[in-house]
């Protein structure tokens, strides 16, 4: 039985890897093993692909051509970077005291805000577009980097992980605290974070992959070319640029995948936030 | 001691005045109101103006977009999209959980191997997608083995499907893992206790196991909504404005009206769909909300 479970877990191993693998591997080859490989589906011959699992003749023309010459990519990058970071810190800063006195602090109309919080975690962008455009006009901020920044920092998705996260806190440990005569913002500072730490890491990292992800305003609130992130990088792919783009792909998913990899321990503390009982 | 109690009973007290603390919702709240709550209150004004010039529509808009047929397209796509492949995605999850829990040796490294799919960014995906799912791409050679000629799967509706795939692939390891914590949660005595009465595995976990991961349940569900709505990058990615009718979801209708300027129509259907949204949350709210004092 156990046998026939690891049998199928790894047949779903199998399936997540093989798209990565088979990226990296294809940005490591040449313009013909390419051609060679994939060229059917480039060029809308009907040559059907080959895949080989190792390059013939790797080479790393593809990370040259694209981190030196590439420009568009290299300022793509930096603006996926910008954006990416204000954010996540703006975010963690602005919910971080909210979900603290959500968590812990007993006031009027803490379910309405809560209700209100939740509604807007599961508005998808495009019901506030038009106006949410017009008010990031008005304020002089649209085609600029902070009319994705801002929008994103008052998103209420880390709240309310947060939320979860601080109630896990115990009262008692608060109760002395505030025995020995700590206020709130010593009580934030110096019980709340630290103990809340790998909760907040948790949204951290799921906010840069939500930063890294995000299409929807950038189409919408940047006209400019210059300021687009790396998540609208998808150039018409052509034979010559194929080996490029497999390189952009790798390059792309390198930050997620190691934060994902390293701050894997502090997700899970995330996700165990979950599980309190309101 | 009696100090101790007083001070207690003190800070009890405090508790039923205004609270500096709730400074600190400020900024948040301010924000919310700036970037979400006004202009919610703008698109719901502007649903009930004309499409041209001032006054008052009425249901003119929402009338309009009910009668569109790209709005009754978009909305069989997105809603077909929820009901076959959450569940799906739930069940699927829910089941290697249980799987993992049984299996026991290993649970770690296949933990951190399923969420790796959650870190692939869209923008990663779209030339591989190509090569797996093109009409000469690798799905099909391998379907060819077996004598079945695959179809194009992005210009036919199997696009549908390759959505499907792509969302369950994101997100089975993350709802996986929501619930194997979950499921790590429920008290061990339960189980020894109930395994003492002589039930199986099966029963287990129906009566002990099952009624204890409501909660996480419901939280699982939120974030696989809020992930099926963000398929649309996908589907973007791949397909552009207009993609295969079959994947033409919501968002892209939405995206379409706001550059053709129909706003009328944008603002109606967005009351619309944030009217399902609150229904839905006040369905789910109960659960979730922290207690009131």
């Amino acid at each position: 039985m156990k046998k026939l479970i690891n049998l199928c877990m790894m047949f779903l191993v199998l399936l997540i890897f093989a798209p990565i693998f088979i990226t990296i591997v294809h940005s490591f080859m040449g313009m013909s093993e390419l051609e060679l490989n994939i060229g059917g589906i480039l060029s809308g011959s009907q040559k059907p692909v080959a895949i080989s699992l190792l390059p013939s003749y790797p080479t790393l023309k593809n990370y040259k051509e694209l981190l030196l010459y590439s420009e568009a990519f290299y300022q793509m990058f930096w603006n996926s970077t910008f954006q990416s970071v204000l954010t996540i810190l703006g975010q963690v800063i602005v919910a971080a005291p909210a979900a603290f006195v959500i968590a812990k602090y007993q006031f009027r109309g803490k379910r309405v805000l809560f209700w209100i919080y939740l509604i807007v975690m599961l508005m998808p962008f495009q019901i506030l577009m038009v106006s949410e455009y017009l008010i990031l006009k008005n304020l002089f901020i649209i085609n600029t980097h902070w009319a994705i920044i801002l929008p994103g920092i008052f998103g209420t998705y880390p709240v309310f992980i947060l939320t979860k996260v601080f109630m896990n806190i115990s009262d008692d440990v608060m109760d002395a605290a505030r025995l020995d005569g700590a206020n709130s913002l010593t009580l934030l500072c110096k019980i709340v974070l630290p103990i809340g730490k790998g909760g907040i890491i948790a949204v951290m990292i799921l906010d840069f992959l939500e930063c890294i992800n995000n299409i929807e305003t950038p189409l919408v609130f940047l006209k400019d070319k210059a300021l687009l992130p790396l998540s609208l990088f998808f150039p018409q792919v052509s034979i010559y640029n194929a080996g490029a783009v497999f390189a952009a792909s790798v390059v792309i998913m390198l930050p997620t995948v190691l934060v994902f990899i390293i701050g894997d321990e502090y997700l899970e503390t995330g996700f165990q936030a979950f599980q309190i009982k309101g | 001691m009696e100090r101790k109690t007083q001070k207690v009973k003190s800070l009890q007290k405090q508790k039923r005045k205004f609270r500096k603390e709730l400074l600190f919702l400020l900024p948040s709240v301010i924000g919310v109101i700036i970037f979400y709550f006004i202009p919610f209150c703008d698109v719901l004004l502007r649903s009930f103006r004309p499409e041209f010039g001032g006054g008052f529509a009425g249901f003119d808009n929402y009338k309009a977009v009910l009668e569109n047929k790209a709005f009754k397209i978009a909305v069989k796509n997105t809603l077909k999209f929820v009901v076959i492949y959450i569940p799906i995605l739930l069940i699927f999850s829910l089941f290697l959980a249980v799987l993992l829990d049984y299996l026991r040796e290993k649970q770690k490294i296949y933990k951190k191997i399923f969420l790796l799919p959650m870190a692939i960014p869209v923008a990663s995906l779209v030339l591989i997608w190509k090569v797996f799912f093109g009409e000469f791409g690798l799905i099909n050679r391998i379907l060819s083995c077996f004598h079945v000629i695959g179809p194009d799967y992005f210009h036919t509706s199997f696009a549908f499907l390759v959505l499907g795939i792509t969302y369950l692939w994101r997100n089975f390891g993350y709802d996986m893992l929501l619930w194997k914590t979950g499921i790590d949660a429920v008290d061990a005595d339960l189980y020894e206790a109930a395994a003492l009465d002589g039930a199986g595995f099966v029963k287990r976990f129906w009566y002990i196991t099952l009624p204890q991961l409501k909660e996480m349940g419901f939280v699982i569900i939120i974030i696989s909504v809020i992930n099926s709505f963000k398929v649309f990058r996908e589907a973007y990615l791949i397909g552009g404005d207009y993609p295969n009718q079959s994947i033409y979801m919501l968002q892209h209708l939405f995206n379409n009206w706001f550059v053709q300027l129909e706003l009328g129509k944008l603002t109606a259907a967005a009351i619309m769909l944030a009217c399902v949204i609150i229904f839905f949350v006040a369905c789910i709210e109960r659960i979730l909300t922290p207690k009131e004092g």
